[in-house]
């Protein structure tokens, strides 16, 4: 081969090696472009909830209740009456069937919706005002488009008198879509309409503040010392292989051990934050101590030399000198760990963490779920609703995840120091 | 002038790294406020030796060191003293400066605080102030005290590593090759700043550079192989050495 | 000296080069000196000429010595035996040009001599010439085997050189006496005379030099001295 040919051949080596590396690239982004279209496009919706306009005439008589009243005399009313009684008035309806076939268009908190605006604006008293009421789920499907109206009647839960009813209410524009608050306020439903992931926020915020208290602590300690003080013999090259397989022991084993361990022996209150952050920080516990390690192991030995050598005891030399250069490496690892820890599914389903649990927490001994447990809770059910919210739930669980990161990335630069 | 003063004597040192012998018995005495040059080829021992005298040899776990070294009459080679004390009165510069990396001021203010030598802020300056002008660097870093020392110069980073061992107040100042890693002009300042501070301290230099020895030392030690093989005087080493392998060494003619 | 060689190969051949023409000198110089001793007992006017011309190549060769130390210390910064070794060949090299001009001077006075020298004179000048050539054989020779003894015994025999001279002076203070006609010839002999011991001192010089070399220490105590002229002796 001439040496003209040798380099021709070089130059399309390299050109074929630049093109494998962007074809991986571009087709690495573009799962990524369709992973979160698909997401997106079936979750977005989930923000927003369909609603019924109603007119509402908050009488005291409708509320047998005297004039003036309390807040404790308002509470203490019984809304249902008014509540049937205004609905009914929005469309022309004759006979108990066609009755329930409108009470039905409507999601069935209607009673606790009127009750907790009068609570809110007391000044409406005697006064008339338009409620706008959340529309049942079925109601809410058909007007995001996403309900089969084709179907033959006895196939849908929608009968053709409601269909009917939803047309003209939408030609008097009674029927509209507002932002979904419900998403972020209400804990899990049977009705998907009411269904929110406000148990399931609070919960996972609840364990992984657990989760980084005691992983953190224990893993910085251990690393430093493991590192740093500890003689190096076979004991501690056992515990670092340990450490080191622990970092890839599949996460529903720590599922098993929280089970036995926490809610068997120590007799902890199932399907809560505290068990769940216990059991998520023995498995993030590896996963922090390894880049901590890393890093103390990557500051050269001239910084501990120097600081020796001025006279700092071992202590104040690793203290003072190592450990602040180690600190970005181990806030990199730390925020990883936490949000790998923040989308795990199998542990908590095995510590019980799948309870149908309808209240926000308000403590990390309350009974709670968690985002991702959310999802797969959600993605069982049957109700379409709860399509668009499960996507809707992944695609907030996401922005967590990217958020962090992000904190991890500025962190990390900012506490960069060259030596 | 050569003092008669024996500010460290070693005495049948003997050290081993695991199973290999790095130095046998060495007998050397350095005297006081001399500088006092260690040549030798790579891997003779120097480094060895004066690491020995402020024990940074401990950090590495299968050295072990026999024999003794006194430092004014007092040994130093006993598991009872305390080498943070040691350290404090013995000042180390390494090859490749390093300085924290942090700001020039807290550099040198590390040292004193950590040994307690100043009660309040302007004792502190005053010590950073001193410091930095006995290590001919304060006029260049005056007006920004507060920035990274790893932001100097390579030659004034090696000069804030002097301000640095300084500022404690040390006896004795150890150099393990300072000036390889500097320009020539670098060099000759540090050489200058040795002059100098040979007024004050006990200096012990390990160079490479034969002429540099003969420019900064009074006394030359000459080792091979872990052995001292010559020390005498600087003139008497490098005019008429009285050992073959000295001469043969210093004369690049080593076999 | 050192048996093993410089590890850069060019350093030993440069110190070697010094070497070689330092003695290549010696040899001219050598020659020069034996050449005039033997034209001026003869009175051979053109072995003269020839001695004077020949002085050029010995100053030629000091130059190019004097290059090559200069070369040498800048280079290779020199310590110990080799510092010594540079430092001495300059010195040396000075001294055995002083000695090529004494033989030129020597020479120089051949021209204005009559055409034979009186027997009484002429003795004890091949005396002292021989001497002082014999002393400057050996000194080359001890330069070159690098020999302490041999230097000390030709540093010790300058106190010969200077009684030679002093009697070699008397015979021609004693001629001048006889007959005041020979002041010329007087004259000219007693430069000869002076000239030859002063080399000798310049090879004591050498002497000196190479103790130095050897030892890196100095000849202890004054040179030895004989006995001075002193013409009413």
């Amino acid at each position: 081969m001439t040496k003209e040919e040798r380099i021709k051949k070089r130059y399309n080596a390299e050109k074929r090696f630049k093109l494998y590396g962007i074809t991986s690239v571009v087709l690495a982004i573009l799962f990524v472009v369709f992973l979160i279209y698909v997401i997106f496009s079936k979750g977005s919706s989930a923000f927003q909830k369909t609603i019924i306009n109603v007119e509402i005439n908050f009488t005291l008589d409708s509320l047998y209740l005297d004039p003036n009243p309390s807040k404790d005399d308002l509470e203490n009313v019984e809304y249902y009456d008014l509540a049937i009684e205004s609905l009914l008035k929005v469309y022309q309806v004759n006979g108990l069937k066609e009755e329930k076939a409108l009470i039905n268009l409507f999601s069935p908190d209607y009673e606790y919706e009127v009750r907790d605006f009068l609570i809110k604006n007391p000044e409406f008293i005697n006064k008339k005002t338009i409620l706008k009421l959340t529309a049942s789920d079925d109601m809410d499907q058909l007007h995001k488009g996403n309900y089969p109206r084709h179907l033959p009647e006895d196939r849908r839960r929608i009968n053709d008198f409601q269909l009917m009813m939803y047309d003209k209410l939408v030609e008097q524009n009674k029927i509209d879509k507002i932002f979904n608050n419900y998403l972020f306020q209400k804990g899990d439903s049977r009705n998907p309409e009411l269904a929110g992931i406000g148990g399931a926020l609070v919960g996972s915020f609840f364990t992984i503040i657990i989760t980084l208290l005691l992983s953190f602590p224990i893993a910085i300690f251990a690393s430093i010392y493991l590192e740093e003080f500890a003689p190096k013999n076979r004991i501690t090259d056992f515990i670092e292989i340990n450490i080191n397989n622990l970092a890839a022991v599949p996460s529903i084993v720590f599922g098993l051990l929280g089970l036995g361990i926490l809610l068997g022996t120590f007799d902890l209150p199932r399907s809560t934050p505290l068990v769940a952050g216990i059991t998520l920080a023995l498995m993030t516990l590896p996963r922090i101590i390894i880049p901590c390690r890393a890093s103390l192991k990557a500051v050269p030995p001239s910084i501990r030399e120097g600081a020796l050598a001025i006279g700092a005891s071992k202590v104040q030399s690793v203290m003072h000198h190592i450990v602040p250069l180690a600190i970005p490496g181990t806030l990199s690892g730390t925020i990883i760990g936490l949000a790998q820890a923040l989308g795990e599914t199998a542990p908590l389903i095995l510590i019980g963490m799948v309870a149908f649990v309808v209240d926000i927490p308000s403590i990390p001994t309350d009974p709670s779920a968690s985002l991702p447990v959310q999802v797969y809770l959600w993605s069982e059910q049957a109700e379409r609703g709860f399509v668009e919210k499960t996507s809707a739930t992944i695609m907030i669980l996401l922005s967590f995840l990217i958020t962090l990161n992000f904190i991890a990335v500025y962190l990390r630069q900012k506490f960069e120091r060259k030596w | 002038m050569i003092s008669n003063n024996v500010k460290i004597k070693a005495q049948d040192l003997n050290v081993y790294y695991g199973k290999k012998q790095a130095l046998f018995n060495v007998n050397l005495d350095i005297h006081s406020k001399e500088v006092t040059a260690l040549i030798g080829p790579s891997g003779c021992g120097k480094s060895t030796f004066i690491r020995c005298i402020n024990r940074m040899n401990d950090v590495i776990d299968i050295c072990k060191i026999e024999g003794s070294i006194k430092i004014d009459d007092k040994e130093i080679i006993d598991n009872n003293i305390d080498v943070v004390r040691l350290r404090e009165s013995i000042g180390m510069v390494f090859q490749k400066p390093n300085p924290f990396p942090k700001s020039i001021y807290d550099n040198i203010s590390y040292g004193p605080s950590i040994h307690g030598l100043a009660d309040n802020k302007s004792d502190m300056d005053q010590i950073v102030e001193n410091s930095l002008k006995k290590a001919a660097l304060w006029e260049e870093v005056k007006d920004r005290l507060d920035e990274p020392g790893t932001g100097l110069s390579g030659g004034q980073q090696q000069r804030l590593c002097i301000a640095r061992a300084i500022s404690v107040n040390p006896e004795v100042i150890l150099m393990d090759e300072p000036c390889s890693a500097l320009d020539p002009i670098a060099t000759a300042k540090i050489e200058e700043l040795i002059d100098e501070l040979k007024k004050s301290y006990t200096i012990v230099i390990v160079t490479h550079s034969m002429s540099q020895a003969v420019r900064v030392s009074q006394r030359t030690g000459f080792f091979h192989l872990g052995k001292i093989i010559e020390v005498d005087t600087t003139e008497k080493i490098f005019k008429n050495p009285g050992n073959q392998m000295t001469q043969d060494y210093i004369t690049g003619r080593f076999g | 000296m050192s048996e093993i060689s410089h590890i850069v190969k060019s350093y030993e051949e440069e110190l070697q080069n010094l070497n070689d023409n330092l003695i290549k000198m010696g040899s001219l110089v050598e020659t020069q000196l034996s050449d005039s001793m033997e034209a001026i007992i003869k009175v051979d006017k053109d072995a003269a000429e020839n001695i004077i011309k020949n002085d050029a190549k010995i100053n030629e060769l000091r130059a190019t010595i004097e290059e090559q130390i200069v070369n040498v210390l800048v280079k290779r910064a020199p310590m110990a035996i080799d510092l010594r070794l540079t430092i001495s060949t300059l010195k040396i090299s000075s001294d055995l040009e002083r000695i090529g001009d004494l033989a030129k001077s020597v020479a120089k006075k051949i021209k204005p001599l009559p055409h034979d020298l009186p027997e009484e004179l002429i003795a004890s000048l091949r005396r002292l010439g021989d001497l002082v050539q014999r002393q400057l054989k050996d000194i080359l020779d001890a330069y070159l085997k690098k020999s302490k003894e041999l230097a000390i015994k030709i540093w010790k025999t300058d106190e010969k050189v200077d009684d030679l001279t002093h009697t070699a002076m008397n015979e021609v203070a004693d001629f001048l006496g006889k007959d005041k006609k020979n002041l010329d010839l007087a004259t000219h002999l007693l430069f000869v005379t002076k000239n030859i011991e002063r080399a000798g001192d310049h090879i004591t010089n050498i002497a000196e030099s190479l103790f130095y070399l050897i030892e890196g220490e100095h000849i202890e105590g004054a040179r030895p001295k004989g006995k001075d002229f002193d013409s009413n002796s």
